[in-house]
């Protein structure tokens, strides 16, 4: 009789939950999704911030992977092919965004349009989520390019194959775009630095 | 600042410190998903339906045609009009009404 999610105790690999969910056992493709969260979540987030899109785009992904499962042919590491799926759909958002004229973005990838900087929150903010916003909003300056690289490479800490992998680019791209995105991160922490690690809150 | 610094700092970003969505959310993917195969299976439905339907469809449509044709040319001399032509139909008159009726009687019986 073959194993079900129910009758074993342990925790399944991801091949194991990948074979009992293509057999359409609900409660392994809930348990991929609890396993991945994280990682879409943090690719999501890094890319347009927290918010209802994000949830959405969330959503989406794990949506988008339950319709290719069947082909998912396990070449390359689920974590990657969800990144990739989840970077992708995170981009269209942003360009649907950019669409709908939201003036909250970073800015365009391909033109050198001018920084629309998130704007500080209206409510007060513990130091704690104070550092968060300073953090977000300048990665948020970065353009989409290279802030899809930070994201991966920084927040996430893929490999460099694994972030050109996800990205579709080549590992050379990764590094020039790493380079550039870093460059422009430290000048917009820059002001914020006290003893080259903590993120000052001015209160 | 120096790359490890750097990666010390985006250690505040929300993505690094809370990777995970608002609470419930694998119960809401769950549910999306569910909506998508539903969705999937009707639309799968249609398209078979459409697909032989655009199959059957010439073939239908040759088939009536010739039998309009047929019907024409074997009825026409008795039809009343051309559209009861095309539809085999022959004009009706009192000897062919008796005569039918004769055949149906078995008329050489009763002579």
């Amino acid at each position: 009789m073959p194993a079900t999610l129910s009758s074993v105790t342990e925790p399944l690999s991801d091949a194991q939950l990948l074979a009992l969910a293509r057999d359409g056992d609900g409660n392994a493709f809930r348990q991929i999704v609890d396993r991945y969260e994280p990682v879409v979540a943090a690719t999501v987030i890094g890319m347009l911030g927290r918010g209802d899109d994000a949830d959405d785009v969330g959503q989406e992904t794990f949506v988008r992977f339950h319709r290719a499962i069947g082909a998912f042919r396990e070449e390359s590491a689920l974590k990657t092919y969800l990144v990739r799926i989840a970077m992708n759909l995170s981009l269209n958002a942003l360009k649907q965004r950019k669409r709908r004229g939201l003036r909250f973005l970073s800015r365009d990838s391909d033109r050198d349009i001018p920084v629309a900087i998130a704007p500080a929150p209206d409510v007060p903010l513990d130091e704690t989520q104070e550092r968060q916003d300073i953090v977000n909003r300048a990665v948020l300056q970065l353009r989409e390019k290279h802030r899809a690289v930070v994201t991966l490479r920084l927040l996430q800490g893929l490999s460099v194959r694994e972030t050109a992998q996800a990205l579709d680019i080549p590992e050379g791209t990764v590094l020039s775009r790493l380079a550039r995105a870093t460059e422009q991160l430290r000048t917009a922490l820059q002001p914020y630095i006290r003893d080259g690690r903590t993120i000052e809150v001015r209160r | 600042m120096n790359d490890d610094e750097l990666k010390g700092l985006l250690q505040h970003h929300p993505s690094a410190t809370e990777p995970r969505f608002s609470a419930g959310f694998d119960d809401r993917v769950m549910l999306r998903v569910s909506e998508d195969t539903r969705g999937r299976a009707t639309r799968t439905l249609d398209a078979v339906l459409a697909q032989y339907t655009r199959r059957v469809l010439p073939a239908l449509a040759a088939a009536s045609l010739m039998l309009a044709l047929w019907n024409y040319l074997v009825v026409r001399d008795r039809a009343t009009s051309t559209f009861g032509a095309v539809l085999g139909v022959s004009g009706v008159s009192v000897v062919s009404t008796a005569s039918s009726t004769n055949g149906l009687m078995n008329a050489e019986a009763f002579e």
